[in-house]
């Protein structure tokens, strides 16, 4: 294994809570300086892998390697370089922020001044000395965020840290991510629902659906995240598909008289209307939309079914 | 390790600031002491007889009511509290993947458990002092500071104690194996019950975990024949083993 360029890596990871399979075989690999989003359904295993990286859950010795070392054998090596955020902020109401912090910067060994300086970095030096439980959910997320910086790590591993977070508290995040990532060369693995987010920030990604990865590899490399549907609307669609599919290009019939077909780009497009035109088609309008990462999310999935 | 375990119990303290657990540990001591102060201060000429000291009826008022049920509420309740804190914040997941070791994470828990006891006894003592000094001003001549009585009344807090360490290791297993507090609460009650019924004849009530410190109250009073020696070493032994026990069930915990 290149532990120089990999940082998290496992190795046909399989996890079973009694009879029920939970993760099936999952090989995950993620580069050292990337932002990894983890994309999944709810159930798919997002966060029973996470608590596996975290040696929250056993999964055995020889398959779960941070910065290239068994995470079960050097437990306390290993987590001593990683910040974490788990589902949902642990924090204790009775305590006010800068206190929590406090017993994280203890545990940690760091210096108290830690405290303060990632309280201005979330955003919260005003609210620290106000108790826990009058703070709002996004208050408290950023905190959390807070305890997983606090002793600098150089490697973050986040579940669902924007859950609960209005949409501004989802930008600030995001851009405290991406400015970790690139101004502080912190790696980050980051699970979400949110598809749009991961696309804004990640620089790869993974999905799992039903405990078992689907893809894994950089945005650019996504199949078919180049790909455009081309949406033709036409007089007579029926005998439009005929004409294209002795082109070879396979289009669907859609309930309007429209069709719609995948090519790959722009000099595609002006060939299929060419073609159409010269067979005495009339082509009323012609358009295309982008393969985003829902759409390739989506269709991963359900050919998984 | 030293290392890890120093701050560990150094950010365990921390986390018990303001909390019903330090609460309990300050009140229940003055609750008890002072309850017998009043009673003292209300009614010395009808309990004391002219001439003696009623210091020892008033410690002992207190060490009788501690014995027979309260200090084993009073355990009950912190080993609850102590977890509850823990409990409530979602934060084991949090404990267990900071990069301590998990004896340092246990035993900073067992430690900051004792700490809380031993400030509750501590407590004791000193709010019985000065409250034996206020009733004594009232009652000049029939209560006043005697140091043997007070010797005495320290001894028998201190044989009380050791003698509910096993009952003290069970509660603290339960409530940290369930969240819910009404598990170790019912099995606190019901070794409670169970324990005074027991006491009244039972022949191997020396056993019983949860009876062990009102027999040993008892056998300082001259008023049961059960070896205390016996009862304080099976009550610590049993509270290593406990303590053993837990250890295992912590490292194999599964946090979700």
């Amino acid at each position: 294994m290149d532990s120089k360029n990999t940082i998290i890596e496992t190795r046909n990871l399989s996890f079973a809570i009694g009879k029920t399979q939970i993760l099936k075989d999952v090989s995950l690999s993620v580069p050292r300086g990337s932002v990894y989003g983890f994309l999944g359904p709810n159930g798919a295993g997002k966060t029973t892998l996470i608590r596996i990286m975290l040696n929250l859950f056993s999964a055995g010795s020889e398959s779960v390697f941070l910065f290239g070392k068994d995470v079960t054998r050097n437990r306390v090596e290993v987590l001593s370089r990683v910040g974490r955020f788990v589902e949902q902020p642990s924090l204790y109401d009775h305590l006010t922020g800068a206190q929590n912090l406090r017993v994280t910067q203890t545990y940690y060994g760091v210096s108290p001044s830690r405290v303060g300086e990632v309280l201005s970095l979330v955003g919260m030096t005003e609210y620290a000395n106000r108790k826990v439980k009058a703070y709002s959910l996004g208050m408290r997320q950023r905190v959390a965020i807070a305890q997983a910086l606090i002793h600098d790590p150089e490697l973050l591993i986040l579940d669902e840290p924007t859950n609960g977070l209005d949409p501004s508290g989802i930008r600030e995040i995001r851009e405290l991510m991406v400015s970790l990532n690139r101004d502080h060369g912190k790696t980050i693995f980051v699970s979400s629902h949110n598809l749009s987010e991961i696309e804004k920030m990640c620089t790869h990604v993974g999905v799992i659906h039903h405990g078992q990865i689907l893809y894994q590899g950089s945005m650019e490399r996504i199949p078919s995240a180049n790909e455009n549907t081309l949406e033709i609307k036409v007089k007579d669609p029926v005998n439009v598909i005929k004409l294209l599919k002795e082109q070879g290009l396979e289009a669907t019939h859609n309930h309007n008289s429209t069709i719609t077909l995948t090519v790959s780009g722009e000099k595609q497009i002006a060939a299929i209307n060419r073609y159409l035109v010269e067979k005495g088609t009339d082509v009323f309008s012609l358009t295309t939309h982008q393969n985003n990462l829902e759409d390739i999310f989506i269709a991963l999935t359900n050919d998984n079914q | 390790m030293i290392n890890q375990l120093y701050r560990s119990v150094k950010a365990e303290t921390l986390k018990y600031r303001g909390t019903y657990a330090m609460a309990l540990a300050v009140l229940a001591p003055l609750f008890i002491s002072l309850l017998m102060a009043v009673i003292y201060f209300i009614k010395a000429e009808k309990l004391v007889k002219t001439g003696t000291n009623g210091l020892a009826g008033m410690l002992d008022g207190g060490v009788n009511a501690s014995a027979a049920m309260l200090f084993t509420f009073y355990l009950v309740m912190l080993t609850i509290l102590i977890h509850q804190v823990e409990f409530r914040a979602h934060a084991l997941k949090d404990v267990f993947s900071y990069p301590v070791s998990y004896f340092s994470t246990y035993i900073s828990k067992w430690i900051v458990s004792f700490l809380l006891i031993g400030l509750s006894v501590a407590l004791y003592f000193i709010f019985s002092l000065l409250l034996t000094w206020v009733v004594g001003l009232r009652h000049p001549s029939l209560v006043w500071f005697d140091m043997d009585v007070f010797i005495h009344f320290m001894k028998q807090v201190c044989i009380v104690m050791i003698a509910s360490f096993l009952l003290l290791g069970i509660q603290f297993l339960v409530a940290l194996r369930w969240s819910n507090p009404i598990v170790p609460l019912g099995l606190g009650v019901v070794g409670f019950i169970s324990a005074i019924i027991l006491v009244q004849g039972w022949k191997h009530v020396d056993t019983h975990p949860y009876a062990l410190g009102l027999l040993s109250y008892m056998r300082t009073m001259g008023r049961t024949s059960f070896t205390l020696g016996h009862m304080m070493t099976y009550s610590t032994i049993g509270l290593v083993v406990m303590m053993t026990g837990g250890y295992f069930m912590w490292t194999k915990r599964r946090i979700v």
